[in-house]
């Protein structure tokens, strides 16, 4: 009976303060407070504005509430994967804090908390801190901190989707197994979107030692998913990303509501859009924003402010406002150009107002008529639940490097310990005694057992404990911290000194003073660069190069693009049933014409001959980065039978083999270049000419501190320390071979980039197809995407590097002869 | 006067190489930081100079500055691996224009087997200094930049190559270190490039255009 009642008084109180606000305490939010009181880890799964955040924040609160007696120390961390969102979740947390009357001093910590704050923190930590992965794992590099993180009760992820397939995610697997050992009854909720494997999702968050509790919050509400289509597709583009071709409709859409969110795929595409909104309606220049992620973090926030207080019609934006808290004004949200997922969809049609039906709505624009499709295909991927999945990472060796050396810089660790604790997670339960030796001598001698690097200091070893010795090292590490890529930026300033926000420096290195450029909605001309910023004022042009900005495209989803392929399969029958089929069916006829329309059944080949040399397309339809490994694995051996080099270019649906070596094709030398036999050590080998590795190499040199990143104010010593992770890769592939972060170069290429399972798996697929090869005379609706998209290829050869600057050299003297 | 694909220039009438940017001992740098970089580099480079010397009977090496990436701290093994180069090596002048890394080394470190000149040093019609420029004296031989150029393939692909850089009056030579990056230039019409690549020497075509047409953007282009 005592328990009954000790459950019941903080049950009453939150469900007086939610009757008080007119709301409902669902039947998740009552099953997840149960389950946090009965001392459970779990995962929460509930679509956005469902009341997730508060499901997971009234367990601890009911804890507090049934515990008479005042606690002291850090209770509950809350970790959010974006800064940005931290500031809200602070002040909603807050909020329902207060109204429950739980004496709880609340604390923010992120990269943007003054270090005066973060020491008062460190001193006299609050009951509940919210923070980043990062910070965390900033804290866990302090040795004061560790007695305070003792106290932890709970941890609380959220928008875990957002950080479980990336190495944050290995970070906070490995940050949590830490706040385990330090408090073994540790409880872990994680709050997620929909995601195709919240099983797995679960299970890395609460490690393989534990088992969670998985729960639902009310089913996702249907989107409706409605294309703008082009009038006629005949004049519409067949390829490209950025085309504006769409502006009037678009323009429409906006006058018609009260503040729409314009979504793009990139930030340069925001850029553009927004010039061009901006131009056609210079009414609306006053209450128009561009909010990216290159934007200056003062200058978005009051962007969002602005949203709140219903004070803009429109904003275009990328990703970076894909998360956060619900932004009550927007009821129109827009999608310029592919879907590229559906979870991703739902998720930007999910920041709109909910409509009265009930129902959320995006109103997607095509920039090529391919995207039609891809549309349609996103509603039908909806309608039969499919969603993507984000496969966790495995030992990913330079996390571990640095996570390693995060506790040495704090109060040092004991190998057997930290192994025990390491293994403790899903990323490194596999790891193998001679990983971890490799691990230990890396951060004490540099080189393995066989080979210790000279002069080599990172790590002291003293009385069975290793840590820093080198005070000014734990500091350069502490700096360095973080996981996620990123180039050197430079910021963008007015010349008054206030900030505009930042771009990649490739992108001034290339410009002179007095040059224009876009950026932030602006045409702005470089005055001076100085000090790692860029001096700016507004331009006289109108018109300027657009900042580029690098990070790849996203890929469309193997569950869009199967989608795709399926509904081709329809057209290919006749049935041109979506609005979007019907509109692309004079396009769809020709392709049928002129080739084929690939279907589920059939493996399309075509060849044609141009200009520029030979071209092969095949279309797998297996994503672009398994369309990418079969058209590698196709050219190297082909390549095997004589020299040759080809260009391949890949996209969702297929890829380019281009040469300019004369070839025949046929049906017995494709399924030779396509059988499954020998796969491993073709695509091992296949590697071996291209650049990949080396390429991959970068995010793990850095992450695993073998490049250190230049910071503000950073001394001529440290500047000293500059070197490209190309030649360190060179350098270690000729002095130390055995070293194991080539080898994890080599693992993420094979596995992340040419996903070696899948391949093998679509190979066997492709196998039981009928193959067509089409000779065609020119470029069809679906090869041109990928004759456009050239300009993201890759290279292949057997020739020698001499044979191949031969060619470029003999390139640049026909040249100049013209010239 | 002769480059050779070990991107070093040989001036067989006086017998003598020229070198620049050897950053002798910037692993070891890197690695007194905690920055993993294996040991290798120093002797190896120190062998390619060797091997030069021998192959083409040299009595002289001038080094046109960066001779050392950062004056050495605490007890350095670079230093004493090439102290103990020269020692195999007495017979051979070592000639060492400081360059900006070299600052604070030039004129104290391994002053007795090498012979340091702060400024710039003129030998026959040569000016030998770090920096790129013109002078009055002669013909420059500089360093610093580090020039890489980057060649074009048909379709996308590209090499980043080292070459000697020749302006009227000055010419800069590639990076000899092994763990050296390089700078792309910018060169005039009328500068001659000669790349080291795939162990040769390769004359570039003058008034090439080296940026490639290839590379603009042809999204949004309707057939």
């Amino acid at each position: 009976m005592l328990a009954k009642t000790r459950v019941a008084l903080p049950m009453e109180r939150i469900e007086r303060w939610f009757a008080s606000r007119g709301w409902h305490l669902a039947a998740f939010q009552k099953e997840t407070i149960a389950a946090y009181l009965a001392g459970e880890s779990g995962l929460v799964h509930a679509p956005t504005g469902s009341g997730k955040t508060l499901a997971a924040w009234l367990g601890p609160m009911s804890a507090a509430m049934q515990n008479q007696s005042s606690v002291a120390g850090l209770q509950v961390m809350w970790i959010t994967p974006l800064r940005a969102l931290a500031n809200d979740i602070h002040r909603n947390l807050s909020i329902a804090t207060h109204a429950l009357g739980v004496p709880w001093e609340l604390g923010l910590r992120t990269g943007d908390t003054s270090s005066t704050l973060r020491k008062k923190q460190r001193e006299k930590p609050p009951h509940a801190l919210v923070t980043t992965p990062e910070s965390l794992s900033v804290m866990l590099s302090f040795a004061d901190s560790h007695e305070a993180l003792r106290t932890v009760q709970a941890v609380i992820v959220d928008e875990w989707h957002e950080l479980i397939g990336s190495k944050r995610g290995v970070q906070l697997e490995l940050c949590l197994a830490h706040l385990r050992t330090l408090n073994p009854r540790l409880q872990t909720w994680g709050l997620s979107a929909t995601l195709g494997n919240l099983h797995e999702a679960l299970d890395v968050l609460t490690g393989p030692r534990q088992v969670g509790r998985m729960i639902h919050g009310p089913p996702p509400r249907e989107v409706s998913i409605e294309s703008v289509l082009p009038p006629t597709i005949a004049r519409f583009p067949w390829a490209g990303h950025l085309g504006t071709r769409l502006l009037a409709p678009v323009i429409e859409a906006i006058e018609s509501a009260q503040t729409t969110l314009v979504f793009t795929n990139t930030r340069s595409q925001a850029e553009l859009w927004y010039r061009a909104i901006a131009e056609a309606r210079l009414d609306w220049i006053d209450r128009m924003a561009i909010h990216h992620g290159s934007i200056a973090v003062v200058l978005r926030r009051r962007i969002e402010a602005a949203v709140q207080a219903r004070q803009l019609k429109c904003v275009v934006c990328t990703s970076s406002l894909d998360l956060g808290v619900d932004f009550a004004p927007v009821d129109q949200v827009l999608q310029i150009g592919s879907p590229k997922g559906v979870a991703r969809l739902l998720q930007r049609a999910g920041r709109s107002g909910h409509q009265p039906d009930g129902r959320s709505r995006v109103l997607c624009v095509p920039t090529h008529a391919f995207e039609l499709i891809e549309f349609a295909a996103a509603r039908r991927a909806q309608s039969l639940r499919r969603m993507e999945s984000r496969r966790p990472l495995r030992r990913s060796l330079d996390v571990l490097l640095q996570h390693a050396m995060t506790l040495a810089a704090g109060p040092g660790f004991k190998a057997d310990e930290l192994v025990a604790e390491v293994r403790g997670t899903h990323a490194f339960a596999g790891l193998s005694d001679l990983e971890w030796q490799w691990v230990l001598d890396f951060l004490t001698r540099g080189g393995d057992a066989l080979q210790g690097y000279p002069q080599y200091r990172r790590l002291d070893l003293d009385a069975g404990v290793y840590r820093v010795g080198d005070a000014r090292l734990a500091r350069l590490h502490r700096m360095s911290i973080g996981t996620i890529s990123s180039d050197a930026e430079i910021a963008i300033k007015w010349l008054n000194g206030s900030r505009l926000g930042s771009v990649e420096e490739s992108l001034i290195a290339r410009m002179k003073p007095g040059d224009a450029f876009m950026f932030a909605g602006r045409v702005l001309e470089l005055v001076r660069v100085k000090d790692m910023a860029a001096y700016v004022r507004l331009a006289t042009s109108r018109s300027g190069r657009v900042a580029r900005w690098q990070g790849g495209r996203l890929p469309l989803s193997n569950e869009l693009a199967d989608s795709v392929q399926e509904l081709l399969a329809l057209a290919a029958r006749g049935e041109y049933d979506q609005p979007e089929l019907e509109r692309m069916r004079p396009l769809l006829e020709l392709q049928q014409r002129w080739s084929q329309l690939p279907t589920p059944q059939l493996l399309l080949v075509e060849y044609t001959k141009s200009r520029e040399g030979h071209h092969v397309f095949v279309y797998p339809f297996a994503g672009r980065t398994v369309n990418e490994g079969i058209a590698t694995l196709m050219a190297h051996r082909w390549a095997q039978r004589r020299p040759i080099t080809f260009s391949i270019t890949a996209n969702d649906y297929g890829a380019e083999l281009l040469t300019s070596t004369p070839i025949e094709v046929d049906d017995e030398l494709i399924r030779e270049l396509m059988a499954r036999k020998d796969l491993g050590a073709d695509l091992l080998a296949s590697l071996n000419f291209s650049e990949v590795a080396r390429r991959q190499f970068r995010d793990i040199a850095r992450i695993a501190g073998l490049i250190f990143q230049g910071y503000p104010g950073a001394r001529k010593l440290e500047r000293q320390l500059q070197a490209s992770s190309g030649l360190i890769f060179d350098v270690l592939r000729e002095y130390d071979p055995r070293n194991l972060l080539l080898e994890q170069a080599r693992r993420e290429v094979f596995e992340l980039q040419l996903e070696e399972t899948r391949l093998a798996a679509a190979l066997a697929e492709l196998e039981t197809r009928s193959l067509v090869i089409a000779r065609v005379a020119s470029l069809t609706p679906l090869s041109f995407p990928l004759w456009a998209e050239r300009l993201r290829s890759q290279i292949l050869s057997t020739e020698t590097f001499q044979e191949r600057i031969q060619r470029m050299i003999d390139r640049l003297e026909r040249r100049a002869v013209r010239d | 006067m002769l480059l050779h694909p070990q991107r070093a220039l040989i001036w067989p009438a006086r017998r003598t190489l020229f070198i620049a940017d050897l950053h002798l001992g910037k692993d070891e740098v890197f690695r007194q930081s905690g920055i993993a970089i294996p040991e290798g580099g120093t002797p190896a480079d120190l062998r390619r100079i060797e091997r030069l010397v021998d192959a083409h009977a040299l009595t002289s090496v001038v080094l046109l500055g960066d001779f050392l990436h950062a004056a050495p701290r605490g007890e350095s093994r670079y230093t004493r691996t090439f102290s103990e180069w020269r020692a195999a090596h007495t017979s051979l002048e070592f000639i060492v224009v400081a360059g900006n890394h070299d600052r604070r080394a030039a004129g104290k470190e391994l002053v007795d087997v090498v012979q340091w000149h702060l400024d710039e040093w003129q030998l026959g019609p040569f000016v030998c200094r770090h920096h790129p420029g013109v002078s009055p004296q002669g013909q420059v031989l500089s360093g610093h930049v580090h020039p890489v150029i980057k060649l074009h393939g048909t379709h996308r692909e590209r090499a980043r190559v080292p070459v000697c850089w020749l302006r009227p009056g000055c010419a800069v030579l590639p990076s000899f270190g092994s763990f050296t990056g390089g700078g792309e230039i910018e060169p005039a019409e009328d500068d001659e490039l000669y790349a080291f690549a795939a162990d040769r020497v390769w004359r570039l075509p003058r008034r090439a255009r080296l940026a490639d047409d290839n590379t603009r953007s042809r999204e949004d282009s309707n057939r």
